[in-house]
C-alpha cells in the first residue's frame, strides 16, 4: 500500500523534535526501501515540507537554534542513506547538469534534494553547494558547458546575488538554459521574471520532468 | 537588475552605518537602554533591512519587505524590542537614502512605506 507523505511528514517531525533519531530515519526510510513512495516524492512530500515546518517553528520561536539544527542534520543524513537506496536503481545515462545556491544563499538542502533526483534519474550533476560566487559560477558553466544551469534561491536576501548571477551567465552565453527553484521563487513570482529565467520549479517533480524537457 | 539597485547594493554599508547614526542621533536614550553592544546591533540590523529593501527594489515587489518587517517586528518583540523601533529604523534607512542616493531613494521610498505600514497589522 502506497505510504501517505502527509503522515510520515508529520510523524517525522514528531520524532525528530523528541530527539528520537532511530525512530524518525525510520519513518520517511522503510516506505522508501519497501517502494511505497518513490525518492521524488518522498523529498517533495515529505521532507522539503518537514523542513520548510520546521524552520517555521523555528520562526515563530516555538523551537531552539538546537532543535532545528538537529532536524536539518537528520534529514541530511536520510537524505544520503535514501540517495543510496536510489542510486542503485538509476539506469539511463544522461547529460551534464550544474546545480549552485547563489551568493548569499546558504540553504543548500533543496539543491541537494535536486542533486539527488537528477543523479537517480542518471544526470550528471555538478553540484556547486552553497554561496556560489556569480563570477566563478561562469567561469565553471563555460568550462563544463552543461544542458542547464539550476540555481536555488531559498531566502529573499539573496535574490540580488540570484538576479546577478543570471546576468552574468547570459552575457558569458545568451543561449545558457537557466532553471530557478527554492522557496523565495516560488513564494515571489516576480524573481523570475526579474531574472529572466528559462523556467521555474516549485517541486522536485516539477523540476525532474523540466528539465528533461530541455534537454530535448 | 535594474539602476537603482545596484546603486543600493554598491553602497549598502554606509546606508546602513548612516542609518544607524540618524537612529542614535534621534533616540539617544537607546544607548543607554541597549548598552554598548546596541550600537553594533543597531548596525547589523539597519545592514539586514536595507539588504531585504534591496531585494524588494530588484524584482519591484513590495510584499519582500512587507514579510520581511512582519517577520523582523515579530522577531524583535521576542527580545523586548518594539515595534516603534523597528519603524524608526525603517524612517532612518529612509533618510539615509535621500542623504546619500536621491535618485535610488526615489525609487525605494514606497517600498519602505509599505514595510512600516505592514507594521501596524
Amino acid at each position: 500500500m502506497a505510504a501517505d507523505p502527509r503522515r510520515l511528514a508529520a510523524a517525522y517531525v514528531e520524532h525528530a523534535l523528541a530527539g528520537d533519531k532511530p525512530r524518525a530515519l525510520a519513518t520517511v526510510l522503510e516506505p522508501l526501501r519497501d517502494e511505497r513512495i518513490e525518492l521524488t516524492a518522498l523529498y517533495d512530500e515529505v521532507l522539503a515540507p518537514a523542513s520548510a515546518h520546521v524552520g517555521d517553528l523555528w520562526h515563530s520561536g516555538e523551537i531552539t537554534v538546537a532543535d532545528e539544527h538537529f532536524s536539518t542534520r537528520l534529514t541530511q543524513e536520510a537524505m544520503a542513506r535514501a540517495r543510496a537506496l536510489a542510486e542503485a536503481r538509476a539506469q539511463e545515462r544522461r547529460g551534464r547538469v550544474v546545480l549552485a545556491c547563489p551568493p548569499d544563499e546558504h540553504h543548500e538542502l533543496g539543491l541537494r534534494m535536486l542533486e539527488d533526483v537528477l543523479e537517480a534519474d542518471g544526470w550528471e550533476v555538478h553540484a556547486l553547494g552553497a554561496g556560489t560566487p556569480a563570477r566563478d559560477l561562469v567561469a565553471y558553466v563555460a568550462k563544463v558547458r552543461p544542458v542547464a544551469v539550476a540555481l536555488s534561491c531559498g531566502t529573499p536576501i539573496a535574490i540580488p546575488g540570484l538576479l546577478e548571477a543570471v546576468e552574468l551567465l547570459r552575457a558569458g552565453d545568451p543561449g545558457v538554459r537557466i532553471v530557478l527553484g527554492g522557496r523565495a521563487v516560488e513564494r515571489y513570482p516576480a524573481i523570475a521574471g526579474a531574472a529572466g529565467a528559462t523556467a521555474t520549479f516549485t517541486t522536485l517533480a516539477e523540476a525532474r520532468s523540466g528539465i528533461a524537457a530541455l534537454a530535448g | 537588475m535594474t539602476r537603482d539597485a545596484a546603486e543600493i547594493a554598491l553602497h549598502q554599508h554606509v546606508v546602513a552605518r548612516r542609518a544607524t547614526d540618524l537612529v542614535y542621533e534621534r533616540m539617544p536614550e537607546l544607548a543607554g537602554a541597549y548598552g554598548p553592544h546596541g550600537r553594533h546591533a543597531c548596525e547589523r540590523d539597519a545592514a539586514f533591512h536595507v539588504r531585504f529593501l534591496l531585494a524588494s527594489v530588484a524584482i519591484e515587489d513590495r510584499s519582500v519587505f512587507e514579510d520581511y518587517a512582519v517577520w523582523t517586528r515579530d522577531l524583535l518583540a521576542r527580545f523586548g524590542i518594539p515595534a516603534a523601533h523597528v519603524a524608526a529604523a525603517f524612517e532612518a534607512v529612509g533618510d539615509a537614502l535621500e542623504e546619500l542616493l536621491p535618485t535610488a531613494a526615489a525609487t525605494a521610498l514606497p517600498y519602505l512605506e509599505a514595510g512600516e505600514a505592514a507594521l501596524g497589522r
